[in-house]
């Protein structure tokens, strides 16, 4: 397994070179971050020639990677230009914003999605094999934004019938509460509710769909009938023989899905106002902070090819014959 | 295999656990400059800010937003400030008004409240206001003048330097009293001095720079009723009671900001009592919305922001008076007012003054013979002016078609909207007009000039914001080759009235000269601009709350926030 994870860490090296080159030269060719100081005809050639220097921009373009990269590796990825703090405080803080979003809707999805395939498998074409499938549909279709905007309306109206706030519909927490640890965390999982709920319903559709299929083709192999011609009891078949295996192509989609929303759950967050990381690209780019976008663009591949890498060692884990291969 | 099977519920159920515990205890990282307070909610109020502040020291032209003064009013003082009629008050920091010592040459004094203390413990003093004039009186440093010839020479970034820099000599006379020299008489002399003060003896500690980078993360100290409490960038801001406050001590204990930006996100806050008060861009969809909130008062005002279009000198066809007359009498301003504004309320109202705005002191309708519209009289003067329709409708004259361009900022809804009916309404007078927006504030640069492309479009929609200084703040708007006069009008005669105003102490005489002013513009010949109408506010907060009153100048409702009571 060891060697297994060396070599998969080994190929995660090169492509997040190759992505960082990319996320740069793009970032570079896509425009000129001094074009505003030029059109001011009240700067002088000194003042922008001082900035360019500074900014490292009258070097060659690989020149100006080879900084970049070096920084980045030290963790300096620049300031940013709309919040004045170095770049990779504010990834830092959003990323944590996201990260507390997704983990919860994440976790809880895998469990349900999980529970919803398998049951759906088993007994097939059955009424809740029929209503899963039905409901699965239902919320795949569904815009983002749309869902969200209506269980924030459902959550308002059960708060005015239960006469108490349970459902919050912006941020994370609710500023200057003066409460005990109970009361603080009670407050952070009121706000959780509603944006997790958006994820979990968007992706349990997609993943039950995913472990449904993955187990029906498992549940019709010969291990699996040998398992039960050897007098195993139901749940240990499926359980022990069935799932593990059903699990393989699940656990893909769950890593990738996983590295892309940390990428900001932006329809989500913009809904119920979390400033995570895809209010963060939105206002970035509005702002034409070139170093903050660069920033975004680095850790989005590098979580993309962390879950990857995660993705892989778990396929590992769950299939030994991967790991040998 | 009984423990087997419970093995397999408790790894999931167990993940769920972790991950409600790790998810709903995260965060903090950003808390570190916190103060938690003691206070409930009740004795609080939670505010839906549309804009978080960039800086403290919001006087910088960079970091001027209203949200940032709102705020930073209550922590810093004022000399004076405007009452939402339009009048100027004495501040926290004031012992009285200004006062003209001499007329000849022309010497103002001020006095500061003997009470005024720094949290710190330093007076509030004269050497407050001499640094606020030597960063906003448009000099390199120390009153030593801009030199042209040195281009590295940049004064300090200060919102306006209107008045500032006509003193010639600022005299700190003791801690509590400064007089200033100007080269001549500036009747709104009296405005000076109306924003929140940085303390300069931090300033001063901190550098050449601190003007705009000593403040950016915290006021660092109070002489407001207010002052910092915990401040999570990009989430919140509270204010808390300043105890040791010189003045009357505020009623609510804290008032905390929460920045929310989008105005259907503040109506769901306040529908679910998450924010106590919104402020937001009024929307018609977002009005009846507030109105439908039990316990929730909501109030429209007409504040002095007032949209116009703005004509470019430049463009052959508008140079021609006879066609700004002509679009000026077929523009039907009463049904862009019918359509865009009543839905807000019923009181709206076409604006027929470009400096004084409808309901304050020297409002009075200029418009004269050209208030109505009337396509006829607009049909005629453009045949009269050899204006002649083409084979496709739209006019022509010596083979240049009757065609302009406007521009707007783009995302805007009520102002596209205005674009769409002004098209229909110039299709009617042969006029082909073509919307050429840009996003958001990148419009400015067009029309301002601050981009290549600068000065190319024809007519502009967008907004100035009327003030207690209207001498000051008008001039440069229509006065030749002005930096607020982007189309280019210019006129001798206009200029002079504007300056003979600056210079009347009379207020009375002060305001016939602008009124004269503006009556010169409304002329057939003249027609810079043609204002439309003022724009809309929506204050909307828990009636619970007492004392809360909208204030539509760029003082804004927090403008005596310190009186906010809870009364039940």
């Amino acid at each position: 397994m060891f060697s297994y994870i060396l070599r998969r860490l080994a190929m995660s090296i090169p492509t997040l070179v190759v992505a960082s080159f990319f996320v740069f030269v793009l970032v570079a060719a896509s425009g000129d971050p001094l074009a505003e100081l030029r059109a001011n005809p009240g700067i002088s050639d000194a003042t922008i020639n001082a900035r360019e220097q500074e900014l490292n921009l009258d070097e060659p373009l690989l020149s100006q990677y080879r900084v970049w990269a070096t920084n980045a590796v030290q963790g300096d990825l620049g300031e940013s230009v709309q919040f004045n703090e170095p770049v990779s405080e504010v990834l830092a803080r959003r990323l944590g914003v996201t990260f507390r979003l997704v983990f919860l809707a994440t976790i809880i999805g895998v469990v349900v999605a999980v529970f919803i395939g398998v049951v759906a498998a088993v007994k097939q074409y059955s009424l809740f094999d029929h209503g899963s499938t039905f409901l699965a549909f239902v919320f795949f279709s569904m815009p983002v934004f749309w869902l969200a905007a209506v269980l924030k309306d459902a959550g308002i109206r059960m708060n005015d019938r239960f006469g108490q706030t349970i459902f919050y519909t912006v941020g994370e927490r609710t500023p200057n509460l003066d409460a005990g640890f109970i009361g603080q965390l009670t407050d952070r999982a009121g706000h959780l509710l509603l944006p997790s709920l958006t994820l979990i319903l968007i992706s349990v559709a997609g993943w039950s769909r995913y472990q449904r299929a993955s187990m029906r083709d498992v549940l019709h192999t010969d291990y699996v009938r040998t398992a039960r011609a050897k007098g195993l009891s139901e749940s240990q078949v499926l359980g022990r023989h069935a799932l593990r295996n059903a699990l393989v192509p699940v656990v893909t989609v769950v890593a990738l899905d996983f590295g892309a929303i940390l990428g900001g759950a932006i329809v989500t967050e913009r809904v119920f106002a979390w400033k995570g990381m895809g209010t963060l690209l939105i206002e970035s780019l509005q702002n034409q902070d070139t170093p903050m976008v660069q920033g975004w663009l680095l850790a989005s591949a590098v979580i993309v090819i962390m879950f990857n890498f995660a993705a892989d060692i778990f396929y590992g884990y769950l299939d030994p014959r991967i790991r040998r291969a | 295999m009984r423990s087997d099977r419970a093995l397999h519920w408790r790894i999931p159920a167990l993940l769920c656990v972790m991950a409600l515990v790790l998810a709903a205890c995260g965060g903090g990282d950003d808390d570190d400059d916190t103060s938690s307070t003691d206070e409930t909610d009740t004795q609080g109020i939670t505010i839906a800010a549309e804009q978080e502040l960039t800086n403290f020291n919001q006087n910088t032209s960079a970091d001027n937003l209203l949200w940032g003064a709102m705020i930073v009013r209550l922590v810093w003082p004022q000399m004076y400030f405007q009452t939402p009629d339009f009048k100027l008050e004495p501040g926290f920091m004031a012992d009285g008004p200004a006062e003209v010592v001499t007329e000849d040459p022309f010497t103002v004094r001020w006095k500061i409240n003997p009470d005024a203390v720094w949290s710190d413990g330093t007076p509030v003093s004269s050497d407050d206001l001499e640094y606020y004039w030597q960063s906003c009186n448009g000099a390199v440093d120390e009153g030593e003048p801009v030199d042209p010839e040195d281009p590295e020479a940049t004064a300090v970034d200060c919102v306006s330097t209107d008045g500032y820099d006509q003193v010639t000599q600022f005299t700190k006379v003791d801690e509590k009293t400064a007089e200033a020299v100007f080269s001549g008489p500036i009747a709104e002399f009296d405005s000076l001095f109306s924003n929140p003060i940085p303390p300069a003896h931090i300033a001063r500690a901190e550098g050449e720079d601190a003007w705009g980078t000593a403040f950016i993360d915290s006021p660092i100290v109070s002489a407001g009723p207010y002052t910092l409490g915990e401040y999570v960038k990009g989430e919140s801001l509270t204010l808390e009671r300043n105890e040791e406050f010189y003045g009357e001590p505020a009623n609510l204990e804290t008032i905390t900001f929460r920045f929310i930006e989008e105005p259907g996100q503040m109506v769901d806050a306040l529908r679910n009592g998450e924010v106590d008060l919104i402020y937001p861009q009024p929307q018609t969809d977002t009005i009846p919305q507030v109105e439908e909130i039990p316990d929730v008062a909501s109030t429209i005002s007409f504040g002095p922001t007032w949209e116009h279009l703005t004509f470019n000198f430049a463009n052959t066809a508008l140079a021609d008076a006879a066609v700004r007359q002509a679009i000026l009498l077929g523009t039907n301003r009463v049904e862009l007012v019918d359509i865009l504004m009543k839905p807000f309320s019923e009181e709206a109202t076409v604006l027929n003054n470009r400096i004084f705005m409808n309901g304050n002191d020297g409002y009075q309708n200029n418009a004269g013979d050209v208030e109505e519209y009337d396509i006829d009289a607009a049909n005629a003067v453009l045949d009269d002016a050899g204006w002649v329709e083409g084979s496709d409708g739209i006019r022509e004259k010596d083979g240049e078609r009757l065609a302009l361009r406007i521009i707007t900022t783009g995302g805007n809804t009520l102002r596209e909207d205005t674009e769409e009916l002004l098209q229909s309404q110039y299709a009617e007078l042969g006029i082909e007009l073509t919307i050429d927006n840009r996003p958001g504030s990148d419009a400015f640069d067009v029309i301002f000039g601050a981009e290549e492309t600068a000065a190319d479009w024809d007519i502009a929609l967008f907004a100035w914001v009327g003030t207690v200084t209207p001498a000051i703040s008008s001039a440069p708007v229509y006065g030749t080759g002005q930096g607020n006069n982007p189309g280019g009008y210019t006129n001798p005669e206009v200029d002079t009235v504007f300056a003979e105003a600056i210079a009347e102490l009379d207020q009375t005489r002060r305001f016939e000269l602008l009124n004269e002013a503006d009556a010169m513009m409304w002329a057939p010949t003249e027609l810079p601009d043609i204002p439309l109408y003022q724009k809309p506010t929506h204050l909307a907060y828990l009636d619970k709350y007492a004392n809360i009153v909208d204030n539509t100048t760029s003082e804004g409702f927090t403008w005596n926030a310190e009186q906010w009571e809870i009364v039940e």
